[in-house]
């Protein structure tokens, strides 16, 4: 399911961002991992449990200000849900 | 020579395990207590494990909680920059070792069972484990850790599948491992006993392929099925020497789970080496790494960059040769023995509910 705006998308629990040297855009999950490029790193960053969906929106839109406002909201959305889909990330 | 990353380190810390699984994967013969790596060898083996860029460890055994210093283990790969996944019956294990556990960072927590219902997994397991397990698991949900189920599946319990999927939404781990059983170490000589039929394996699919849809997003399912009804072999570890190490009790390493089958091989030791040149250069690694070693109808098909010709141990196991094509991919010159093997399995029917009973081979203990 797609999150809703208002609520506080959190990493799952053994869910992060790898320590090793040179590896810290991977995101570790158990058995798998996911090389996040440029906005999808700085999304998950964001994914505190205390920030919204809308405030990680306006944060992204904010740093790709040439994006379509709209497009950015349509893809974080998008993102999320793929990893709430991975049982990566929590909706709070 | 073309490199390949480390990705992955599988730690077997000990073949020493409180339960007698009759498919365990770990070797006939099974290394002692006395002959375990130190736990400062393995801090060591961790650290260069980091160093050489693997991102994942899995802890396993055996039982690796039979180790006294796990904790100690857990810490030192977390400290390397692992991520560091244990992979246990959950036997030894109380609520204060688990949060010792998971205070040195353990990630990621596989919990294994046996069947939905008591009485047959601990028949399997060929111990009382079952209930522990139960006990374990609402410990483990209600902690911030990763947690798996991994359900191994065979002829003798596939027919409860809805329950075991009804007893993992019980427990609600975040993923659920249906494993069909691979026929390894102590499932060959079980092996007509735990095969599934055509048409179990059928059902098995369909069940958790609705499990799937109806459960996403709440928790994944992973699906393992039994190679020896596909049409090309699995991709094991990989690729030999491609991504995986894995590392015996006694500190061998080794490119695949059951290479100790093979016979001639050497496997040499991270007590005497560097990880990085057993890696690179032991002549265990590059036996079998590539495409050079490769018979036909590997060497001109399109399929060896895909699973790279299969498993070499299955290889062994099957067409009594490590360098054949896997005898599970149906271009296998030696595919006749897998499906004379599927005809007798098919031909008998399915085990009536609890009047007969196969004759388990179950898994010993290593001496001391």
């Amino acid at each position: 399911m797609p999150p809703e705006l208002e609520q506080r998308p959190r990493l799952a629990p053994g869910c992060r961002l790898s320590e090793a040297p040179g590896q810290t855009a991977t995101l570790m999950m158990p058995e798998s991992a996911l090389q996040l490029k440029g906005p999808g790193l700085k999304i998950i960053q964001l994914c505190d449990g205390k920030r919204t969906v809308a405030d990680i929106v306006r944060i992204l839109q904010k740093a790709f200000p040439e994006a379509q406002a709209e497009r950015v909201q349509k893809d974080i959305v998008e993102f999320l849900k793929t990893l709430h889909d991975r049982r990566a990330v929590d909706f709070e | 020579m073309m490199t390949y990353p480390l990705l992955a380190v599988i730690a077997e810390v000990t073949h020493r395990c409180p339960l007698h699984c009759v498919y365990c994967s770990n070797p006939l013969e099974m290394k002692s207590r006395q002959e375990e790596l130190s736990t400062g060898d393995w801090l060591s083996v961790f650290e260069q494990a980091g160093k050489m860029g693997a991102l994942q460890l899995d802890i396993t055994g055996g039982e690796p909680l039979a180790r006294a210093d796990l904790t100690d283990l857990v810490a030192g790969a977390r400290k390397a920059k692992l991520y560091v996944n244990l992979i246990t019956s959950g036997v030894g294990l109380n609520e204060a070792r688990l949060d010792a556990l998971l205070e040195a960072g353990l990630d990621h927590i596989q919990l294994s069972f046996q069947d939905a219902l008591e009485a047959p997994a601990n028949e399997f397991a060929g111990t009382r484990a079952h209930a522990v397990k139960l006990a374990l698991a609402a410990q483990i949900s209600s902690r911030r850790v990763a947690f798996t189920m991994n359900a191994v599946v065979h002829r003798a319990n596939l027919d409860r599948l809805d329950e075991i999927i009804a007893l993992a939404e019980e427990l609600a781990p975040h993923r659920l491992e249906v494993a069909h059983v691979q026929y390894y170490g102590w499932a060959v000589p079980n092996r007509e006993a735990l095969l599934p039929t055509r048409e179990q394996l059928d059902r098995s699919v369909e069940i958790v392929e609705t499990a799937r849809r109806r459960l996403k997003g709440k928790m994944r399912i992973e699906f393992v099925t039994p190679d020896y009804y596909g049409k090309f072999p699995k991709a094991c570890m990989g690729g030999w020497g491609r991504k995986l190490m894995l590392v015996t009790p006694a500190g061998e390493a080794m490119p695949c789970h059951a290479a100790g089958v093979i016979p001639e091989m050497h496997f040499d030791s991270v007590i005497q080496h560097p990880l990085l040149w057993l890696w690179e250069e032991s002549p265990a690694f590059q036996k079998f790494r590539g495409e050079h070693w490769m018979p036909e109808p590997c060497r001109g098909c399109d399929r060896r960059t895909l699973d790279f010709g299969g498993c070499r141990c299955q290889a062994l196991l099957l067409a009594g040769d490590a360098a054949a094509t896997d005898p599970t991919c149906s271009l296998a010159p030696a595919r006749p023995v897998v499906d004379a093997i599927l005809a007798r399995v098919n031909s008998v029917p399915e085990i009536p509910a609890a009047t007969t009973r196969p004759d388990w081979v179950y898994r010993v203990n290593p001496a001391n």
